[in-house]
């Protein structure tokens, strides 16, 4: 298989004008030759949103097209590894948030209560 | 003041020295694009990840400069390595309480290149570029193809003082006009 250059990175936001178009912060590692340490560098790529689609705050990966697709674009979004609020611990597959996991059943319980709540129909809240 | 080693400072300076550096062990598969390790501060279970990247994370960087190896904290509460490939394919590495000695182990075995492959690719590496080996793969297959050598005893037949027969063994070789 060819050699593909894929990066992680997060998404920052939209161009205005160009909805399809994001723009992705990746961290590289640069290596200071004087003091033998990496420090992490950001880079912005501007890349295209196709087939999978994505919030502005998901980590995602990219991979360079084939053929640039603009001047500025040149990659794509290929998978989305960590949505915003909704991280997924990939080991045990729950839904988590920073350092526990979601209680299913409570989400559940307070949602149906609020989906039966009694609410009058003028109440414009 | 000290100003023969004027950089150690700082937690665990012989990280960065270029000695430890080029000691890295874990140089990993061809097909490996990005490397993430996700662990978090302050939490048992995620030790001995947190010293596995204190100490080998700048030796896997500087080992695989085109690999993207990214740090996230906080994000999960178990600890895990996810390596995605260049197929596109992903694996994940369960770390959870592990301390950082057995995390070496298992990321080296699954994802790295081992030992007799690294020899192999510095002998490789070390056969084409040195001008003064000869042989297979060499820049040169034989001395003959030297000019000020001696001609390939292929097509010359040396003198009979040059002759391991007449030499060593002292026997009767025939001088051919």
């Amino acid at each position: 298989m060819a050699t593909k250059i894929m990066l992680l990175g997060q998404v920052l936001h939209r161009e205005v004008l160009k909805p399809r178009v994001l723009n992705v912060r990746v961290m590289q590692q640069v290596f200071d030759k004087q003091l033998n340490m990496f420090f992490p560098e950001s880079k912005d790529y501007k890349v295209v949103e196709q087939e999978v689609k994505v919030n502005s705050g998901d980590i995602v990966r990219i991979e360079k097209l084939e053929e640039k697709l603009t001047v500025e674009v040149e990659h794509k979004v290929v998978e989305v590894v960590f949505p915003i609020g909704r991280t997924v611990d990939p080991i045990t597959g729950r839904r988590c948030r920073g350092l526990h996991f979601i209680d299913e059943k409570t989400r559940q319980k307070e949602s149906d209560r609020i989906a039966q709540a009694n609410v009058p129909k003028n109440y414009s809240l | 003041m000290n100003t023969r080693m004027p950089f150690m400072k700082g937690a665990a300076p012989i990280r960065r020295t270029l000695k430890y550096l080029e000691q890295g062990k874990l140089v990993f598969k061809d097909n490996v694009r990005i490397v993430t390790f996700n662990f978090n501060n302050n939490h048992t279970p995620s030790k001995g990840a947190e010293d596995f990247v204190f100490w080998h994370f700048a030796q896997m960087q500087y080992k695989n400069p085109q690999i993207q190896m990214c740090v996230f904290n906080d994000m999960t509460p178990s600890p895990f390595v996810q390596v995605f490939f260049n197929c596109g394919s992903k694996l994940v590495l369960d770390i959870d309480s592990q301390d950082k000695d057995s995390i070496f182990d298992v990321v080296k075995k699954i994802f790295c290149k081992s030992e007799e492959t690294l020899k192999a690719e510095a002998l490789a590496k070390e056969k084409k570029s040195n001008p003064a080996n000869f042989g297979y793969m060499c820049t040169h297959e034989c001395i003959c193809e030297i000019p000020g050598q001696a001609p390939c005893t292929r097509w010359v037949i040396p003198p009979k003082e040059q002759r391991g027969k007449f030499k060593f063994l002292h026997k009767d070789v025939e001088e051919e006009d």
